[in-house]
């Protein structure tokens, strides 16, 4: 570019260059001009889309759907495999017809490795066979016609899975046919299935010899693959496997060489293709993502003090089925009757946050926390009868279940704090809200919504008459609701905001079962430490 | 596709010859779009929005001019009719004085050519770069563009001085043009301005 430009040229510079600057659109902003101005043509791409759904959910079924060879089945009492089942209605047959064309849908032809005389019952076909037919459903089996070989080229290799190996006339050098044609799938692993007909020719290749099973998607592409790069357009299926195998042979050495597969991945990409590609590529700089300054991912850990809240029901002792151990237990306070005191749990959680609007941020996470308070007790040296007060929310009548227990809620031997303790992984969803402050300091408010999992735990349940403790941890809610409300000052500090306040969870929901008649609510008091850092 | 057979395709609604056309103008439009707009996204979808009116108005062109200016007529108004939607954008270009607007050296993207001098042009304040556009490269009168933004007349003829000053600024210290030897400083423009 001449920078030798005067300022007075300035206007002209503009123009010209203006003028001369193009952009490639992306080919989306054609397709939907297209169905803006034929609304009524749509059909097209929603009818290829549907086809490909299809398409892709078939060569999925049928890549995965391989306990069919497994099966050996009865026909007149002779215990076929149903691959050779498969075979005989395709055996005798002359597989391409007159004009070339493939008698059978490609979607049912595979060919086996192995030699098998016309009508023949698989008797010979070994369990290796078998095992190999089962194992490699999804691998393309090398379309290998032993027609191109003398049988002296064919050595069984009964010690390594009963498959065959090619031996090369001219290299005299063993070709494990699963490890060719996989080299060859690595090649065109990324390619563009184009031609889904294949077009074969029989040329000299005897069907007799044909094992017919079920094609797999990769085995039809390397076909395909092989049919796209053999030039001219009559040959036989022995052509296309003598070439793949000249080719895969390579200059000697022992290996299959990848240099050699048969595709060259730039010839896939057509000339426009490639301009349009290097146009697109110099003129679309990547655009500014819109998550972009807005999206943080945050970690934080919150030691915290752990106590509950314990409620009456106030059916207890109204039902004609609880015995009246203790009468004046429906009238007590419960939180006057047992000594609880708060112990520590702890919270531990990572998330990303979203900035709505500035000062709003909404947040989601993962969180796991573990919550213990205690109960003061006595233990005993044998265990003694008890019982807990439920519920039958069927009848709305409560009724009682006998347990046993060795804690005593007034006296005993020695005394114990038990130690009631869950633990629960949550999936935070909420909001934070600037208060006040500037970009680096600021003063927030945080509430959140938790539904929670409580993957485990301990729980000493008090007994009807307030004298003993139970331990029924199978009592405890799987599922349950957190709320958390939290106020915490910010810091950013290069390219990281750390965040430290108080912060208030407490439960929504009993930790234990409906079911049984005390109602207890965890709260937790703690003081949460966290660091984000803005994703770009 | 010669481009009479283009329009005729156009005008019995063939896709063939609308893709033709597509396809030959859609870069330069592109260009055009982007120019206006905030980002690739916007040039795009400004774009597509122009195509569809050209499409959907192509009966009205006479053969009069060329058919690229008639085609890229309409875009730039669609470009201006996206930005009016813009409460940003009324309000920019009906600053008067931006004596806070500064660009940083180091924001200025080192990219070659025509390229290079668009990406200048886009480093502008919207409502100063809207102007410009019209103005300089476009080819409307300040009339006209008062016409179009709803601003005065005078007003886009300061924005104009505005934003060629500061333009030019941006392309000396790229050293895209070399300091002029008589230039007038950044500010000192508007002032002459008023």
């Amino acid at each position: 570019m001449d920078r030798d430009f005067h300022i007075d040229d300035f206007e002209r510079l503009l123009r010209e260059k203006s003028d001369e600057f193009r952009m490639y659109p992306s080919k989306r902003i054609w397709h939907s001009i297209y169905n803006n101005i034929h609304p009524g043509r749509k059909w097209p791409s929603v009818a290829m889309s549907i086809t490909l759904i299809f398409a892709l959910l078939i060569m999925g079924y049928l890549n995965t759907d391989t306990t069919y060879l497994n099966k050996p089945y009865k026909i007149a009492g002779v215990t076929q495999d149903p691959i050779e089942q498969t075979n005989a209605q395709y055996i005798g047959k002359n597989l391409i017809d007159n004009s070339g064309n493939l008698n059978v849908p490609i979607s049912t032809i595979a060919i086996k490795n192995t030699v098998k005389a016309p009508g023949t019952i698989s008797d010979s076909y070994t369990n290796n066979n078998r095992k190999i037919a089962a194992n490699l459903p999804t691998m393309p089996i090398l379309p290998v016609m032993q027609q191109p070989f003398t049988t002296e080229n064919i050595n069984r290799d009964t010690n390594d899975g009963g498959y065959d190996k090619i031996n090369s006339p001219a290299t005299n050098q063993s070709i494990d046919p699963v490890t060719a044609v996989t080299n060859a799938m690595a090649g065109i692993a990324d390619e563009k299935l184009e031609n889904s007909e294949v077009n074969l020719k029989a040329g000299g290749y005897d069907h007799s010899e044909a094992q017919i099973t079920q094609i797999t998607y990769e085995q039809k592409r390397v076909i395909t693959n092989f049919v796209d790069f053999v030039p001219g357009n009559d040959f036989s299926v022995r052509d296309i496997i003598k070439q793949q195998v000249t080719i895969n042979i390579g200059d000697g050495n022992s290996g299959v060489e990848k240099n050699n597969t048969l595709v060259n991945k730039k010839d896939f990409i057509s000339a426009e293709d490639r301009v349009w590609i290097e146009n697109y590529a110099l003129y679309n700089r990547p655009a500014t993502k819109r998550w972009a300054n807005k999206l943080a991912w945050q970690v934080y850990a919150t030691p915290s003090v752990v106590y509950r809240t314990l409620y009456n029901d106030p059916n207890f002792g109204n039902t004609p089925n609880v015995t009246p151990i203790a009468p004046s237990a429906a009238n007590q306070d419960i939180n006057k009757a047992v000594k609880h005191t708060p112990s520590l749990g702890f919270e531990i959680g990572t998330g990303m946050q979203y900035s709505i609007f500035k000062g709003v941020k909404l947040k989601a996470g993962l969180q796991l926390n573990y919550t213990r308070y205690n109960a003061d007790a006595f233990q005993n040296s044998h265990p003694f009868a008890t019982r807990l007060t439920m519920h039958d929310f069927n009848t709305s009548l409560s009724y009682e279940v006998y347990k046993t227990t060795q804690f005593s809620n007034k006296n005993g031997l020695e005394a114990v704090k038990l130690h009631n303790e869950t633990f629960q992984v949550s999936l935070p969803l909420g909001t934070d809200l600037k208060l006040v402050g500037t970009d680096n300091l600021q003063w927030n408010l945080g509430l959140t919504i938790q539904p929670t999992y409580v993957a485990g735990g301990k729980s000493y349940l008090i007994s009807s008459d307030r004298r003993n403790y139970v331990k029924e941890s199978s009592l405890i809610n799987k599922w349950n609701l957190n709320a958390g409300f939290e106020t915490f000052i910010t810091y950013k500090s290069n390219g990281f905001t750390y965040q430290v306040g108080p912060q208030f969870r407490t439960q929504l929901f009993s930790t234990n079962s409906r079911k049984y008649a005390v109602e207890e609510k965890l709260v937790n008091y703690g003081l949460k430490f966290g660091v984000s850092k803005t994703l770009k | 596709m010669t481009e009479e057979l283009m329009l005729a395709g156009c005008l019995t609604n063939n896709a063939a010859s609308q893709e033709a056309l597509y396809s030959r103008f859609s870069p330069r439009m592109l260009g055009v779009c982007y120019r206006f707009a905030k980002n690739r996204e916007d040039a795009e979808d400004m774009l597509q929005e122009g195509f569809i009116k050209v499409f959907s108005q192509i009966h009205q062109y006479r053969s009069e001019g060329a058919l690229e200016g008639w085609i890229r007529r309409i875009v730039v108004h669609t470009c201006i009719n996206v930005l009016k939607k813009n409460k940003k954008f009324s309000d920019s270009v009906d600053i008067t004085f931006a004596s806070g607007i500064g660009i940083r050296e180091e924001s200025i993207p080192s990219i070659m050519q025509a390229k290079e001098v668009v990406e200048c042009i886009r480093l502008l304040p919207v409502g100063y770069r809207t102007v410009l556009n019209l103005y300089a490269i476009e080819g409307y009168s300040h009339k006209e563009i008062g016409n179009m933004l709803d601003i005065e007349e005078s007003t886009s003829r300061s924005q104009y001085t505005r934003a060629k000053a500061m333009l030019e600024d941006v392309l000396v210290k790229k050293k895209i043009i070399l300091k002029p030897i008589v230039k007038t400083p950044f500010f000192g423009a508007a002032m002459a301005a008023k």
